[in-house]
């Protein structure tokens, strides 16, 4: 039977976009904004690659929405580049979506690295938190 | 393309007429790979929540609700469709297009 993860059918909206991506210890790593279409020899068009980001989730958003965005990101450096994540990195698809280490790695979020380093960092205490 | 410049492109039936948008890029597996297989189109841009494919029932109100607003939406194959920018113009008239099975059975 033709399957993709287990599945006949995906609708990309409802089965895919604003799933989170997950590395193979099941931490999140981003979520899926939008997702790449390109088209084959034949006409047909296919899935490719998901994209995570702010530049990606902008497409989505009201004016409103993009400037509050745009706003929030400026106080963490800017808004993220798109990182693409390629198909073929997928590893399992369920409520969340499972990516390779190496796609886990490209998909961190330079912000989120950002706000780690400059601002939890500096808070007495946060580098033992398991103590 | 990307699937955010297709999901909310208004949808014109064969007369020109402006009838809906696409609410959904419905693709199917293909050798271990997704093919787009076509769009789900509505009168508004209310999402799916996975009811008219999934076999789910409950929670009742919530499927009956989907249900309801879902009442006009249809399936259109890709082949059945010209992307036009970014407009959707069908090659079959909206009333020929088959509503989505399970949303109100």
């Amino acid at each position: 039977m033709n399957t993709w993860h287990g599945r006949e059918s995906v609708d990309l909206l409802t089965d895919l976009i604003d799933r989170e991506l997950v590395d193979p210890d099941g931490l999140p790593v981003g979520r899926v904004d939008d997702i790449e279409l390109r088209r084959r020899p034949d006409g047909l068009w296919e899935p490719v690659a998901f994209l995570t980001g702010t530049a990606a989730l902008e497409r989505r958003l009201p004016r409103w929405g993009r400037k509050l965005i745009n706003r929030s990101a400026k106080l963490t450096g800017g808004p993220d580049d798109t990182r693409r994540i390629p198909f073929e990195a997928v590893t399992d698809v369920n409520t969340s979506v499972s990516i390779t280490r190496q796609a886990a790695e490209a998909a961190a979020s330079p912000a989120e690295e950002r706000i780690k380093r400059k601002v939890i960092g500096r808070i007495p205490g946060a580098g033992h938190a398991s103590q | 393309m990307r699937v955010n410049e297709l999901i909310g492109a208004p949808v014109y039936n064969v007369d020109g007429s402006p009838r809906s948008y696409v609410i959904d890029v419905r693709t199917r597996a293909e050798h271990g790979t997704l093919v787009v297989d076509g769009l789900v189109i509505g009168r508004h841009h209310w999402r799916m929540f996975g009811y008219e494919h999934r076999g789910e029932h409950g929670p009742i109100l919530l499927r009956w609700a989907v249900g309801a607003l879902h009442r006009h939406t249809r399936y259109v194959s890709w082949d059945d469709i010209v992307l036009e920018g970014d407009i959707v113009q069908l090659r079959r008239d909206w009333e020929d297009l088959p509503r989505l099975p399970g949303l109100n059975s």
